[in-house]
């Protein structure tokens, strides 16, 4: 009884912990409930893409894919590409998924021969994996394009004349996917102030009588999420779905069942890094501008410490991990500079708190999984044994 | 034999080998000057040395690479800065203790001459209990989780990192030189140790060599300079390392990481091994950045020991290592072979090529290596 | 044998299908999402000479009122656009209006000489700057 209660609180330690120090930061902060509402709309739209990549290596038992940072740099590469070109708006957008996922699945299809050759370290594979990417696609934005990559916009391209410059204007995207069905939501009042102002064009006006100020919610954006969801929720149920579960579960015994593991696994993380592509240009279409070499850095951190904050675990992950996890991760995110601005006078400390809390988050979900997983197998083998004792 | 040298070393190990060959060759060819690379090199090597040392005691436990040097480094970071900002109280203190129990040598006029040994010193003997405590914690944090170490490691450096950023700021130091000149309060991202122990080793029975030397009828411009004094401290320190791994303490370790059951059958520890093995690293990471600082002249905090591991990792991958075994041979060759790589490239590379790639070439042969180690299949 | 040799044939047939109709769309979505530069210059080309004033619309964008030998830019998205322009003489009298559909196609930025454009000239095009 006693153990069931504390596997409980250990399983939801996380977000309960994150819920209390929101309750505190909130109103040190000072922000009203309109602005939050309104920052964190437009956040869960931003991010969550990027974080239900990372449930398919999860089902298929490999652990947190830091490897998703690939996805983001071939989605960066397609952003590049139609900057260069001039395709603006959805076609533009949807030009750039086109050309990143290419890209994504020859990275995808590296990452997943790497990973099977790296069998139990995954995770610090895929990690370090990542910076040899970082590192190869540096080489390839900073050297070649310009020079064998033909790029032409001399907005792009640095002064030397070759090599791209550090933050590119996405200008011709920004809030494409955001803006197309645009919609706002208000009461009544807001609802006349604003026909008002924008007399004529379309979007959807929800009207909710109590709500105060007005604020714009990406509707296709949440479409394309929701949409996403379904799939997942479908995937689940389809033989290769299945056999990534059975993966995840016990390698030896998906392999004696028949099941191609090694190439199951591959197609896991092809699959992962693909939406990861998708992912960052819908983050980055909202975001506006593309740090060349440093937008990708965080996509990987971010993501995976919000879906650990939502309750996820190593081993196991569900749509709602994602949605409770992207809200107090960016909750935390949007409060904690202000708070501790106010509480000790600093913003600075703020800043650290959240970049330490990201990371002291991650470490300690990486340390309950796996202090969990090793007192089950001391007791597996404490059972073979016989019960003679641990250490003789 | 040569099959067998290639397949104990490792294609990518002799490609970086001779990469950094080709490098030396082309050098005076683009007008980089070789000895002045090569003078670079070996203080590079005698600035990392010590905390690729660090690595060797974990990977010999079983416990992997440490990707969690950070923590010793941080220890060293607080050695470091306190040392300056007690160095008056330090010396005033010596003084009286000289004094007190009547030490001839213990003179005010020693302290002044032998200022800037006793503040480095000071450093390393402030570290070393506090990297033995963070080590130890450490240690009983990785025995509860054996089988992940090198990921959790990984974020317990990032933690600790970040959760000292916000204690560098708020902790009460009142030194001039360490402190924000504004406020008053919360030290500086960098600090000089200029006048205090800087380049305390590097200058110490430093060898000098500077000639002029005729080959033929070209005419050659010697000028080696080699921080001995650095380099014998790394010697000393391998040397302690190296006894310690044949003491029976050290062989238990071994085996311990090489096969626990056994170990354990023979009567071993194996959680108390591998938390000596962590408190042995973590006390190594700690004088290994100290030793770091004295050369570079700067003390650098907040984000700064952020990353600081893979390079470390990555030397002692690229000088043989593998994830569950590790000799101070390894340590020697991949240090000397990585920092060579790091000095050489941007000064070649940028006479011939006008621009600077060290940066990416870094990130390449660094993590290619850690890559290459991590898919090595492992000896059951 | 020859089935499954029909079979693997069938495949990679689909596949190529597939990733065929996926580059047209590529190369749809290049055609009709390009954002071009349509440049719009008052100067004298050969024999037409520089017009006194000129007020060019293209698609919905803002008037660009042009003096003699200026030159201006809009923005157009997708390959074809419609241009109205309205010629005035030096008493401010419209001397000549003109609308014309222009396809783009493939190239980038476009420069419109105004006065070959005004005098019915086929060749207007010409180009760009940059």
């Amino acid at each position: 009884m006693i153990r069931k209660l504390f596997d409980i609180i250990a399983n939801n330690a996380v977000p309960a912990v994150f819920i209390i120090i929101s309750a505190f930061a909130i109103p040190l902060s000072g922000f009203s409930a309109s602005y939050l509402v309104q920052e964190l709309l437009t956040r869960i739209g931003r991010n969550s893409f990027l974080i239900l990549s990372l449930l398919i290596p999860i089902m298929a038992g490999m652990g947190l894919n830091f490897g998703m940072v690939l996805g983001a740099m071939a989605g960066q590469i397609g952003l590049l590409l139609i900057c260069d070109w001039g395709i603006v708006g959805i076609p533009g957008m949807v030009l750039a998924c086109l050309i990143g996922t290419p890209i994504a699945i020859v990275l995808g299809i590296f990452c997943g021969h790497i990973l099977n050759r790296a069998k139990g370290r995954e995770m610090v594979t895929s990690y370090i994996l990542g910076f040899f990417i970082n590192g190869v696609y540096q080489m390839v934005v900073l050297y070649l394009m310009g020079w064998i990559i033909p790029i032409t916009n001399p907005n792009l391209l640095l002064s030397r004349g070759y090599g791209v410059r550090n933050a590119v204007s996405l200008s011709g995207i920004r809030a494409v996917l955001d803006n197309l069905i645009p919609t706002i939501i208000t009461n009544p009042e807001g609802a006349k102030q604003f026909l008002n102002i924008n007399g004529s064009g379309s979007f959807l006006l929800l009207q909710l009588p109590f709500f105060d100020g007005a604020i714009r919610l990406p509707l296709a954006t949440f479409i394309i999420i929701a949409l996403f969801c379904v799939f997942i929720i479908w995937f689940r149920k389809t033989k290769l779905g299945q056999d990534m579960r059975a993966i995840g579960q016990s390698q030896s015994v998906a392999d004696s069942a028949g099941i191609p593991v090694n190439r199951t696994r591959i197609i896991a993380i092809v699959i992962s890094t693909v939406l990861a592509c998708y992912g960052q240009i819908i983050y980055l279409q909202n975001m506006g501008t593309l740090n060349t070499y440093n937008s990708h850095d965080q996509a990987g951190m971010f993501s995976i410490a919000a879906l650990l904050i939502g309750g996820a675990s190593v081993s196991k992950a569900t749509i709602t991990n994602v949605f409770v996890g992207v809200v107090l991760f960016h909750l935390m995110f949007i409060v904690a500079p202000m708070a501790g601005k106010n509480l000790i006078g600093e913003a600075q400390i703020g800043e650290y708190f959240r970049v330490f809390v990201s990371y002291g988050i991650i470490a300690i979900a990486l340390v309950l999984h796996a202090w969990k997983r090793n007192r089950e197998r001391e007791a597996a083998r404490r059972s073979l044994r016989g019960n003679k004792g641990g250490n003789a | 034999m040569i099959k067998n040298f290639i397949k104990n070393a490792g294609w990518p190990r002799i490609i970086i080998a001779l990469f950094l060959l080709a490098l030396f060759i082309t050098a005076p060819f683009v007008g980089v000057n070789v000895f002045t690379s090569f003078n670079n090199t070996v203080v590079r090597f005698g600035m990392n040395g010590i905390m690729v040392l660090a690595m060797i005691p974990m990977v010999q436990a079983g416990c992997g690479l440490n990707f969690g040097l950070p923590l010793g480094i941080i220890a060293g970071l607080l050695g470091a800065t306190l040392s300056i900002e007690l160095n008056t109280e330090i010396l005033a203190k010596l003084a009286e203790l000289g004094e007190q129990y009547k030490i001839s040598w213990l003179t005010q006029e020693f302290l002044t001459t032998y200022r800037e040994p006793i503040g480095f010193a000071s450093a390393i003997i402030i570290a070393i209990p506090v990297a033995a405590v963070l080590g130890w914690l450490y240690g009983k944090l990785l025995n509860r989780v054996k089988g992940d170490e090198m990921m959790i490691a990984t974020y317990v450096g990032f933690s600790s990192v970040s959760f000292m950023c916000i204690a560098w700021l708020l902790l009460p130091y009142k030194h001039p030189t360490m402190v924000w000149g504004y406020a008053g309060r919360g030290l500086r991202t960098t600090i000089s140790v200029e006048g205090y122990w800087l380049h305390v080793l590097n200058d110490w029975l430093a060898l000098k060599f500077e000639d002029t030397v005729k080959i033929g009828d070209k005419v050659l411009d010697v000028n080696l300079a080699i921080p001995t004094g650095m380099l014998i401290f790394f010697a000393i320190i391998a040397f302690i390392v190296w006894i310690f791994m044949r003491t029976k303490t050290g062989t238990a370790m071994t085996a311990v990481g090489s096969n626990p059951e056994f170990a354990r059958a023979s009567g071993v520890n194996v959680d108390k091994m591998r938390t000596i093995s962590v408190v042995m690293s973590t006390i190594l990471g700690a004088i290994g950045i100290i030793v770091y600082e004295q050369s570079f002249g700067f003390i650098q905090l907040y984000m700064g020991p952020f990353y600081m591991a893979l390079p470390a990792v990555a030397s002692i991958l690229l000088g043989g290592a593998s994830v569950n075994k590790a000799t101070i041979l390894n340590v020697i060759i991949g240090t000397f072979l990585f920092q060579g790589i790091l000095t050489m490239t941007p000064t070649v590379f940028n006479s011939v090529f006008q621009t600077d790639m060290s940066e990416v070439i870094r990130l390449i042969v660094s993590n290619g290596m850690i890559l290459y180690a991590l898919t090595r299949k492992v000896r059951a | 044998m020859f089935v499954a040799f029909l079979k693997f044939l069938m495949r990679w047939f689909q596949r190529l299908v597939v990733l065929a109709a996926l580059i047209a769309l590529g190369v749809w979505l290049f055609y009709i999402g390009r954002e071009h530069q349509i440049f719009l210059d008052n100067k004298t080309l050969g024999d037409f000479k520089a017009l006194e004033q000129i007020n060019v619309r293209v698609n919905d964008s803002e008037i660009a009122e042009l003096m003699q030998r200026e030159r201006d830019v809009r923005k157009v998205v997708g390959p074809e656009f419609e241009i109205k322009a309205e010629v005035f003489n030096e008493d401010g009298e419209i001397i000549n209006r003109i609308a014309k559909k222009i396809k783009i196609n493939f190239s980038k930025d476009i420069m419109i000489n105004l006065p070959a454009f005004a005098a019915g000239e086929e060749n207007f095009i010409v180009p760009a700057p940059r």
